[in-house]
């Protein structure tokens, strides 16, 4: 197990009171942050989140956020942070019948049927279905409440159609060796489920055209049985039931060809619509199965059984472990009875052989194993979820969990038990809050262990955290997330902590152009002759493909480089998520300079890396931000798609452009058109004398919300310039 | 520039967040910053008679403060020690404290100090001071709501409400009779007698009539609407009635939806009744904006 991951400097760092104090305390109470010296609060929070008695990813998350003064609205989420809140929320937790009154005390305010006539700017926060507006500078602070099922005009012009995607199993016919699907109707007449080869002849190997095709992901609740007692199977079927009757419902009040709309201010589904589930539901099984005669009398038969669906199904599924009165409620309803036999779902117990295994079983058992993750694609990720945490834990479900983020799979939550957090959503918040991260995390992992080579791994698997039902699966599963891209999202926080080295740009008078503040001002260049140039370096996103054993780590993240093709001088700046893959990023810009300097022309002779970290959980080679200044003639700022258009970022690189070069943007995540030509808008950079930027590199790095004053700050002066 | 240009040039900029601005004026302006800072301290007669004002104001004045100390220059800092504004930002610490030791449950512990600041504000005058007392009590009430003693949650809300009504605080006004109102389902939890357990059905109903309604099942929500409407009516003036508005005004809405715009007009006419006779200020302004939507719409579809 590795322990300190950060550099020596660190030692000198004095926490004082807070040393000692546990991060449930620091959370409750900052006060003790606000006598730790400014300039190291950074560099305070990173000792103080390794110095706790667990070297595990999510322990030293949990104690960066405690002992981070910074950390905007969203800070990082982490699975001990989530138990933390748990443990908070049983303390102020009030009896349920007060907790009802409590909720339904919001609902029973008066709602207006539109925006008074009057005009001015509002804020708004969407929170779940409903759309809360608030007018801006009124003194008097009153919030009105609009459902998105029923948009304010406004919003609904801007809407546009965003139906849930069909799967591609509306177009191929597809047969993936060892891959069976399972029939939701077979599910429900047998009532729980078996093992694959107690009912062989009932699981089907191909798909069809006009059926849905759903991907399980579930926690086992034994070693031997996933679910002994059949309760994930009532909660399975009587959910997806439900979600289908929801379809119907949608279809029948927005009308079977409508489209799902989207608001493209908001960003938020408007209208009248339905879970992904259902969408899905609707899309690829009643679109091409009904006709509005039909869908008529799904209707009249959905219609009659509200009582039952209206949760969901939850609490039917509850009292109906063995599915007894589901099979009898589908009887009475032939049209939905035709619609659920076109749903099918691949759930690992139900359609993968079992131990003890044959010698073809156990190949077919083999050949479905190596077929997960396209089995996965193929369908709706459906994840069966009882307790977050837990779920989370299992090397598994954490996969499954990953690949459906990663791939940009459809998913939707199911209730997986029957727990009191039900109602309330609880679980399924804390799972979306913290999938939001655990890419991040896992990355920063198997990146400690590929590029930075400070633990094995089991040492990862364990440091993150994970458990396996079975031992021997582990080296699998680190296979799979090993093989996973570098997140694609990006999370933007105060609390992000900025390490490496931030390029400056020098002007031919000798002067320095810099970042007023992280503000993205700057457009690209549309103008002819500057056209998006594709170079494909898509590989540089994985270990498998980017990160060889032979490769070093460069600590510095700064290099200048060797004249290699004598053409205008060219410094690459990355910008990365942290530093491992800042690291990774560089070595692979290095090693194929070619392509990028045949691309425009140019010669690469200085590179420089700088990580925005929004989960500095992982090893740190450099744990410090300098700024250094650049002469170059042409700057490439390579990033992500998605960080590329990141205040951060964009500020960076209209500082560059302010000085008279151009600045291309390269897209790693992008396949073509990835290189663009930025043009400057210089408002928000101001140019300052070389003397006066401080280059000591400032220990622990910076929090992004003090970045350009800690960076350039010393620099203003109170007097006209 | 002089005095009174100078500081709305700053202020303005302060209150728009726009840095750019307030750097360039303070770069251009700041021996004469340094030289206005002290009257500036005095808030105005027009400022001081509204609350919200005389918070942006201390707002502004700590911004530029801070600002001229980071880079340096104590002075406007020093100006501020021990006056008024110190004393604010001492109760809005306190006040702020006091809130996050309730999130985490220590009510207790949360009480103590608020305790401490309203014996402080008890004996202090002003606006300001009218401004913070309901806050101070109104948290105080909610604390005593979780801590069980009821009659002094009620009591302390009260005074809240109160003191917000006094001030002419719509928003106070409209937060502590909801809290008020909570109260009062809260005890009636508890209770046996028919009214209050009537009471908390036509609220439970109300609210779920909401939710189908948010949820699109419009048919739903105007079933459960009706449950809650026969309750209404057997309540008379007693416990549940203050609701009828709500319940007449989520019918109205549910049928605007259903695209029956007469009976929506019918049904908020009735919830608008119901709300002036029970002097519900949120309420009458809801549904008579709400008439003048479908006077709007009417209009429209000729």
């Amino acid at each position: 197990m590795v322990g300190f991951s950060i550099p020596l400097p660190f030692d000198e760092i004095d926490l004082g009171p807070v040393a000692s104090m546990a991060p449930e305390a620091l959370l409750t109470d900052p006060t003790p942050l606000a006598d730790l010296p400014t300039g190291v609060r950074a560099a305070a929070a990173l000792k103080y989140s390794r110095a706790g008695n667990s070297q595990t990813y999510d322990h030293i998350g949990l104690r960066l956020t405690a002992a981070n003064q910074a950390r905007g609205p969203v800070a990082l989420q982490t699975r001990d942070g989530v138990r933390l809140e748990r443990s908070r929320e049983r303390k102020v937790e009030v009896s349920d019948p007060i907790a009802a009154i409590l909720e339904e005390e919001q609902k029973l305010r008066h709602r207006l049927f539109d925006l008074p006539d009057d005009t001015g700017r509002f804020s708004y926060r969407v929170e779940g279905r409903l759309l809360q507006l608030q007018k801006v500078a009124e003194r008097d602070t009153e919030t009105w409440t609009f459902p998105l099922t029923a948009p304010l005009p406004l919003l609904q012009k801007q809407a546009v159609p965003s139906d849930a995607p069909r799967l591609f199993t509306q177009q191929y016919r597809i047969d993936v060796p060892g891959l069976f699907w399972l029939p939701l109707s077979t599910l429900i007449a047998c009532g729980r489920f078996r093992r694959y080869q107690d009912w062989r002849t009932d699981v089907r190997p191909d798909t069809r055209p006009g059926h849905f095709y759903g991907f399980v992901s579930h926690r086992w609740l034994s070693p031997a049985q996933p679910d002994p007692e059949g309760a994930q199977a009532a909660f399975l079927a009587w959910q997806m039931f439900a979600h289908l009757c929801d379809a119907v419902r949608i279809a029948r009040y927005r009308g079977l060809d409508q489209p799902r709309l989207r608001s493209l201010s908001l960003g938020f589904t408007v209208g009248i619509s339905g879970s992904d589930l259902s969408e899905s539901l609707l899309v690829n099984v009643l679109r091409p199965s009904l006709d509005e005669p039909l869908l008529a009398t799904a209707w009249t038969e959905a219609r009659g059984l509200q009582s039952l669906t209206e949760d969901k199904g939850v609490a039917a599924a509850t009292a109906d472990v063995g599915l007894a009165r589901l099979q009898s409620v589908i009887a009475d309803c032939p049209t939905l009875a035709r619609l659920v036999d076109r749903i099918h779902i691949w759930y690992d117990y139900a359609c993968m052989p079992q131990a003890p295994r044959t010698p073809d079983d156990d190949a077919l058992f083999r050949q479905g194993l190596q077929s997960l993750v396209p089995i996965q694609l193929l369908g709706h990720t459906i994840v069966l979820l009882d307790e977050t945490e837990d779920y989370l834990s299992r090397g598994w479900c954490t996969l499954e969990a990953l690949v459906a983020d990663a791939k940009a799979v459809s998913m939707e939550l199911l209730i997986g038990s029957a727990r009191k957090t039900a109602r309330d959503g609880k679980a399924e918040h804390y799972f979306v809050t913290l999938l939001g991260d655990r890419p991040h995390i896992v990355w920063r992992a198997v990146l400690d262990t590929e590029v930075f080579r400070v633990q094995t791994e089991a040492d990862c698997m364990e440091r993150l955290g994970l458990k396996f039902t079975d031992p021997r699966d582990l080296p699998f599963i680190y296979q799979q997330l090993r093989n996973l891209a570098a997140p694609r999202k990006i999370h933007v926080d105060n609390s992000e902590l900025v390490t490496g080295a931030y390029p400056v740009a020098q002007a031919a008078d000798g002067s320095l152009l810099v970042p007023m503040k992280n503000i993205r001002m700057i457009q690209e260049d549309a103008e002819e002759g500057d056209a998006a140039r594709s170079l494909d370096w898509t590989d540089a996103m994985r270990i498998a493909t980017a990160w060889t054993s032979v490769d070093a780590v460069v600590r510095e993240p700064y290099r200048q480089l060797p004249r290699h093709t004598g053409k205008r001088s060219c410094h690459v700046a990355v910008i990365a998520a942290c530093e491992g893959e800042a690291v990774l990023w560089s070595n692979w810009t290095i090693g194929h300079r070619n392509g990028l300097e045949t691309l425009l022309d140019v010669d690469l002779r200085s590179i420089s890396w700088m990580a925005t970290d929004i989960a500095p959980v992982g090893h740190f080679i450099c744990g410090t931000l300098q700024p250094v200044v650049v002469l170059a003639d042409a700057w490439v700022v390579i990033a992500t798609q998605a960080r590329q258009t990141s205040s951060l970022t964009a500020a960076l690189s209209a500082a560059a452009a302010a000085a008279g070069v151009p600045v291309w943007s390269l897209a790693l995540d992008a396949h073509s058109e990835n290189v663009k030509l930025l043009g400057a808008q210089t408002s928000s950079t101001r140019r300052i004398p070389a003397a006066d930027l401080h280059l000591a590199p400032r220990t622990g790095g910076v929090f992004r919300s003090a970045l350009i004053e800690r960076l350039f700050g010393e620099s203003q002066e109170l007097a006209d310039h | 520039m002089k005095s009174t240009e100078l500081q709305q040039s700053l202020f303005t900029a302060i209150l728009q967040g726009n840095d750019l601005a307030l750097k360039d004026i303070c770069n251009k302006h700041a021996d004469a910053i340094l030289e206005y800072f002290p009257s500036w301290t005095q808030v105005p007669p027009a400022v001081a008679a509204n609350p919200q004002a005389v918070q942006a104001w201390v707002h502004c004045l700590q911004t530029l403060a801070t600002l001229f100390e980071s880079v340096g220059i104590p002075d406007l800092m020093k100006h501020l020690t021990g006056d008024l504004v110190n004393i604010c930002v001492r109760w809005q610490k306190t006040i702020a404290r006091a809130k996050g030791l309730a999130q985490h449950g220590q009510y207790a512990a949360s009480t103590e100090l608020l305790e401490g600041l309203a014996r402080e504000l008890d004996h202090a005058q002003g606006n300001i001071v009218d401004d913070y007392r309901p806050k101070v009590y109104g948290l105080l009430g909610m604390n005593a709501f979780h801590l069980g003693h009821d009659d002094d949650a009620q009591r302390l809300t009260n005074r809240a409400l109160e003191d917000c009504r006094r001030a002419g605080d719509a928003s106070g006004v409209r937060v502590y009779t909801e809290n008020l109102r909570v109260l009062a389902a809260a005890a009636a939890t508890r209770s046996t007698d028919e009214r209050d357990v009537r009471m908390l059905r036509i609220r439970a109903a109300i609210a779920r009539a909401q939710d189908l309604s948010d949820d699109a099942r419009f048919d739903q929500s105007n079933d459960a609407l009706d449950t809650a409407i026969a309750d209404i009516d057997a309540a008379g003036d007693g416990p549940g009635s203050e609701y009828a508005g709500k319940a007449y005004g989520l019918l109205g809405l549910n049928w605007l939806r259903l695209g029956d715009a007469a009976h929506a007009r019918a049904l908020t006419t009735k919830a608008l009744e119901y709300c002036r006779s029970r002097n519900d200020a949120d309420g009458v302004r809801t549904y008579a904006s709400n008439l003048a939507h479908l006077d709007r719409l009417e209009k429209l579809t000729g």
